[in-house]
């Protein structure tokens, strides 16, 4: 009976520490991404979430989407692509955010390195 | 002068011109009105100079709706009625809120804006908002904050102003009526009958209770329902009961339609300098006035979208407050003491996850009083409570049950829901600003479709406007009251308040309220002179 409850015991302190070990891991990686702790790669953990989402919006990968565009608009600043995309509807909704497709290829493509 | 009903212990009859049933905010203004004509003119208002549970409890329903607020205490029964308790937000409605719309079933009033416009002025002035209108461009040149969507043919700025503090009507508006010698307020007199003559289609007059019983009666030329948006529609219901639908309920509509404007905690805007929203969050003061703008549809964008108004003030939020993690972890917790799992376990538990540091934030500051991350104070966005234009559907009502109250008068019953398509409006519209945003490069907007199931729960809150009831219409078909207010198939009954609104827009609605009583008022001494 007493060996039960150390081994119960013990079992509830290793639960507990994992998920402290867990939780507070979780908290230093997404304060990390607000402040200069990390290195820049950990810091696109959210922009991977955006790439995965692309992948499921297009065929093409986000920099063949980009050269395409700036072929189709060469001549055209990057702020003048997004603002085109928004006039023509041509927006992709990622992680609920409202965007145009050509912002959301380049957020995807900068998470496609991490 | 002002008469305590409890006082009275002989049953008496009185006799008056125009008998105002409820001293609220438009039973205070049509009295205030009709005052200089020298009319005589009382106002039977069931509560008292200030709140007492006595008369509070009147408003108790038979039950509590299930997916509807509370109504005992969502509004207020003494003189003043809700004004006694309102933030005191006004704007004005639209042209396009009178218009019919196509794509939205039973929209349309039977006037027109144009018809109500002359009135705002006036009715602002009762308000306590001032004569100076609520003109966009005034506004922004007067603050020196510009308006980034000037140009744009999608959305608008639109202006909200308050009184600071908030006008309370029977304070500010009841000393002239208590002074006055052809004005009498019955307070502690609660309306329990009306007696209708079906052949010459008048009400000949009303009775009253005190709170020991005693009932008084009175005689006048025309009577006034003033009880509110709800109390409207019960009192009507009981009156058909007795008189077989002979008050404009031959269509039984008193009681359907009724509307509330739902505020939706659904979208979230990351702006690119917060600078260029500063006509929203400006919440500048002028001449005991707090004046600040607020995001709306376009009115053109409503008929080619096909989609209804919402209104989008803004709130500036700390990463800390904006956080959905915080928010999540509580109701998880919660759920972990009552020994439940929550609805949407699964997407609190990401939240919790995904905005972990904000979650660690919280715990920290309750639990050591200390602070973790300094970046959780920073600004992190603006949330925003949209409030949004309920369509008018016959199945949402305010009905009688069989249970009765003290006075022996049939409690209330409410069915209300939140329709999938107002829903679905309001995603549309929140597309349209998103791209509208983005177009502008002023920034981005977050919409938070995923929360679509949690709209009808913890997402939902709700103004305590309450519309649509005695719905103004051309025909008793399609109404309870004609252009004037009054009812159908009665010669000197009518009705003011918003149970009037066929729709109600996606602004508050006292200062409408207001300005068709004062039209109210000018219709009814226009028609005594005839």
């Amino acid at each position: 009976m007493k060996n039960d409850q150390q081994v119960n015991r013990m079992r509830r302190a290793l639960c507990l520490g994992s998920l402290l070990i867990s939780t507070s891991g979780a908290a230093f990686t997404s304060a990390a991404k607000q402040s200069n702790a990390l290195p820049k790669q950990a810091k696109n953990l959210d922009y991977y979430q955006f790439y995965l989402a692309w992948q499921q919006l297009s065929s093409l990968s986000p920099q063949e989407y980009i050269n395409r565009r700036q072929y189709e608009h060469s001549g055209l600043k990057s702020s003048e692509i997004v603002k085109l995309d928004f006039e023509h509807q041509n927006v992709v909704e990622i992680e609920s955010f409202i965007l145009s497709k050509y912002e959301a290829a380049f957020i995807a493509h900068i998470g496609s390195f991490t | 002068m002002i008469i305590d009903a409890n006082t009275l212990s002989d049953s008496t009859n009185h006799v008056y011109d125009y008998c105002i049933l409820g001293g609220g905010v438009a039973g205070i203004t049509l009295a205030n009105e009709l005052l200089a004509s020298g009319k005589r003119v009382c106002i039977v208002e069931g509560g008292d100079e200030t709140f007492t549970m006595e008369s509070q409890n009147l408003y108790s329903p038979a039950v509590q709706p299930t997916e509807y607020e509370d109504p005992t205490y969502d509004r207020l029964r003494f003189l003043g009625g809700s004004s006694n308790h309102w933030e005191n937000s006004t704007s004005e409605f639209r042209p396009s809120d009178f218009k019919t719309k196509d794509w939205i079933a039973h929209s349309g009033w039977p006037i027109s804006f144009d018809e109500v416009k002359p009135f705002y002025s006036r009715a602002a002035l009762y308000c306590g908002t001032g004569s100076d209108g609520y003109k966009t461009t005034h506004w922004s040149k007067h603050f020196g904050k510009s308006d980034i969507f000037e140009s744009s043919q999608k959305i608008n700025a639109n202006i909200v102003k308050a009184a600071i503090p908030p006008v309370h009507f029977f304070s500010k508006y009841g000393v002239p009526l208590k002074e006055s010698q052809n004005v009498t307020i019955f307070k502690n007199a609660n309306l329990v009958d009306l007696s209708f003559n079906a052949q010459s289609l008048t009400v000949e007059s009303i009775d009253f209770f005190n709170y020991s019983g005693v009932k008084h009666t009175v005689a006048a030329d025309t009577f006034i329902l003033c009880l509110g948006g709800i109390e409207n529609a019960r009192y009507m219901l009981i009156f058909n009961e007795k008189y077989k639908d002979a008050l404009g309920n031959k269509s039984k509509n008193v009681g359907h339609y009724f509307m509330d404007h739902p505020v939706l905690r659904a979208a979230k805007l990351y702006p690119k300098k917060k600078e260029d929203f500063a006509l929203f969050t400006m919440r500048e003061q002028i001449d005991k006035r707090f004046i600040n703008g607020f995001i709306e549809m376009n009115e053109s964008t409503l008929s080619q979208e096909e989609i209804s108004n919402i209104r989008v003030p803004l709130f500036e939020e700390s990463n800390f407050v904006i956080s959905e993690g915080i928010e999540s972890f509580h109701v998880l917790g919660s759920a972990i003491e009552q020994e439940t799992i929550p609805d949407y376990f699964g997407q609190h538990m990401i939240n919790v996850l995904g905005d972990i540091d904000m979650v660690a934030e919280a715990v920290s500051r309750k639990t050591f009083s200390s602070k973790l991350f300094d970046y959780a104070d920073d600004f992190g966005g603006y949330d925003l409570a949209i409030m949004i234009e309920q369509t008018p559907k016959y199945d949402n009502k305010v009905f009688l049950s069989d249970e009765v109250d003290k006075l022996g008068l049939k409690k209330i019953k409410i069915e209300w829901t939140l329709h999938d398509d107002d829903i679905s409006r309001m995603w549309k519209a929140l597309d349209v600003m998103a791209k509208e945003i983005g177009r502008l490069n002023v920034g981005r907007l977050k919409v938070m479709k995923e929360y679509e199931e949690r709209l009808r729960s913890e997402k939902l809150f709700f103004s305590h406007h309450h519309m649509g009831t005695t719905r103004m219409a051309d025909n008793v078909q399609s109404g309870v009251v004609d252009k004037n207010l009054k009812v159908f198939n009665t010669s000197n009954l009518y009705i003011a308040g918003s149970s009037v609104f066929p729709t109600g827009s996606h602004v508050p609605p006292t200062l409408t309220i207001t300005a068709l009583t004062i039209k109210l008022a000018e219709h009814l001494l226009t028609e005594a002179i005839v």
